[in-house]
């Protein structure tokens, strides 16, 4: 009667099998397998974050860009003000060209805590030249309106930012 | 007592019995495989299309920024340079087909530039309304592709585009000098040299200098990043250095982009630099992306036609290929637009059926049609229209 235990509490030497340890490593390779795949669409997700990031703030940046070419047109046609042309006023026009400024190293002083800022200056001086003696046989340019170079940097977002964009670009009115 | 699982006991199956659990087991078998393998191509098919949209998207951004600099000469762009003589001085030898890499533009018509800023190769049979077959186009490209660019061994049925600019980022030029009436030596802040390395540039040898009035590009005689200091053999005495100039020091850029054989034996997008001597060295030349087949360009133009006479209006009214726009060598310096189109095909077999005639695939009206034998790519299209930003002057 002691050898026979058909269910329950058979003793320790009547155990074999080994479904708990394949079971065991079943599991440990499904776990691998599932942080490898987590990962892979992290990284992935990072991959893509980054290049949205730099998208927004490349847009962001030219966007600004524009809205400062908006103040200056208003400015030198003396229009109304145009709803959203807020990026800059008047007094923050450099009006000399010969100030040093320099897109490269303005840009590169700034870090994304700075998220949003642009500069615009008159270089209209700095463009004299090109003339010859024989004045008004071909005018290559009888605009008298000034000529601005409009530098922007934005980040792509501007509560928390990832990527920053700095443009350059030269404005006729 | 007697176990239950006494040999007695064990009868084995009957020969009718295995069969039965043999087709029935088989049957079952046939089915999980072909659950499988449909499965696979869907995979392999989902797995094509991601491949295929991140090669694309990668191909349009690369295209896309080098074409939006094109014509980039400091603060005044090309075309506007080349409205009056002496504007943009180039210091390269006059280029020819064994040195086109350095084709940069050049606003005295005394000297003389073959070359400009922008310029495309049309492959043979690929106007708009025409069929390529793939793997089996017709060679040859409109105008004739120059020994240097040849050299790069392009595929046909595939546009070539060249650009050339000014690099992004200038340099401020803080002093100027000349040791003798045939050399100038520019000096720029050397803790900021490392902008001239970007992109992998190890030893830069082309620059340009450029404030709002001229330009001159030149050759570097000699470089000393410790110094930050640039001897060109020139006597270039018409800039002020900073601060009371507005002077920038660029590197000048000079690229073609084609299509050619990648190192898995795939047709991908190249993108080649040219060299100081006007070459496209192997070491110049970048795999930038893999599974591009075909490039296509179509090129808008101004609106005002002669532009040795009146300057360009900055309105683009005409579109062509670069076969079209070279019937009058003058009409590259009216492109403001270009339009790209790239065929882009997955790196692996992805399951695809040949398309049928209707549904082949296109790019800006060129009709690709699928190799003679299939080899279950999938492919896809894209395009988009750049601006010229640099050439768009004054809005």
């Amino acid at each position: 009667m002691t050898r026979n235990f058909p269910f329950g509490s058979a003793p320790r030497n009547r155990q074999r099998g080994a479904v708990l340890f394949v079971a065991l490593v079943m599991l440990i390779i499904l776990a691998l397998l599932g942080i490898t795949g987590m990962q892979i669409a992290g990284m992935q997700e990072r991959m893509s974050s980054n290049y949205r990031a730099n998208g927004l703030a490349f847009q962001n940046a030219e966007g600004l860009a524009r809205n400062a070419e908006c103040v200056l047109e208003e400015l030198t046609n003396r229009t109304g003000p145009t709803p959203g042309c807020d990026a800059l006023s008047e007094p923050q026009i450099q009006r000399a060209c010969e100030t040093g400024f320099e897109p490269g190293g303005w840009a590169g002083s700034l870090n994304l805590t700075t998220r949003r800022a642009v500069t615009v200056r008159e270089v209209t001086g700095c463009i004299a030249g090109n003339d010859d003696i024989a004045v008004g046989t071909a005018p290559i340019n009888d605009n008298p309106n000034p000529v601005y170079e409009v530098t922007s940097y934005m980040t792509d977002d501007q509560t928390n930012p990832a990527a920053a964009t700095a443009v350059d670009t030269i404005f006729r009115p | 007592m007697q176990s239950v699982f006494s040999p007695r006991r064990a009868r084995g199956l009957s020969l009718i019995e295995i069969m039965i659990a043999l087709a029935i087991g088989s049957l079952l078998l046939v089915g999980l495989v072909q659950v499988f393998a449909a499965s696979r191509a869907a995979y392999q098919t989902s797995e094509g299309m991601s491949r295929v949209q991140e090669n694309g998207r990668f191909a349009m951004e690369f295209l896309q920024r080098d074409l939006r600099m094109a014509g980039h000469y400091g603060c005044v762009n090309d075309q506007a340079h080349m409205q009056s003589v002496d504007s943009l001085d180039n210091h390269f030898p006059v280029a020819t087909g064994a040195s086109w890499g350095v084709a940069f533009p050049n606003s005295n018509p005394a000297v003389g530039s073959p070359g400009g800023s922008i310029r495309g190769y049309e492959a043979t049979n690929t106007e708009p309304g025409q069929t390529v077959t793939l793997g089996a186009a017709t060679a040859g490209w409109t105008p004739a592709l120059p020994p240097v660019i040849a050299a790069l061994n392009p595929l046909p049925g595939s546009d070539i585009i060249e650009v050339r600019y000014l690099g992004e980022e200038g340099l401020p030029v803080i002093n100027i000098a000349n040791p003798s009436a045939a050399q100038t030596i520019f000096t720029v802040p050397a803790a900021r040299w490392a902008t001239f390395n970007a992109d992998g540039v190890g030893a830069p040898t082309m620059f340009g200098i450029a404030d709002c009035s001229f330009a001159n590009v030149f050759p570097a005689a000699a470089v000393n990043p410790g110094a930050g200091t640039v001897l060109v053999n020139a006597f270039i005495d018409r800039y002020v250095a900073q601060p009371v100039g507005t002077a920038l020091l660029h590197r000048a850029e000079s690229f073609v982009y084609y299509v050619a054989n990648g190192a898995s034996g795939q047709p991908s997008l190249w993108r080649a630099r040219a060299d100081v001597a006007g070459t496209f060295p192997v070491g110049g030349r970048e795999e930038l992306v893999e599974g591009i087949e075909s490039l296509q360009f179509l090129f808008g133009l101004d609106s005002v036609v002669d532009i040795t006479v009146t300057p360009p209006s900055g309105f683009i009214t005409q579109q062509s290929t670069g076969a079209g726009v070279v019937n009058n060598p003058m009409n590259w310096r009216r492109v403001g637009m270009v339009q790209v189109g790239i065929l882009a095909s997955s790196p692996d077999t992805a399951a695809a059926a040949a398309p049928q005639d209707a549904q082949r695939r296109r790019a800006l009206g060129v009709v690709f049609a699928p190799p003679a034998v299939p080899d279950g790519r999938f492919r896809t299209t894209y395009e988009t229209t750049v601006a010229m930003r640099n050439r768009l002057y004054g809005n």
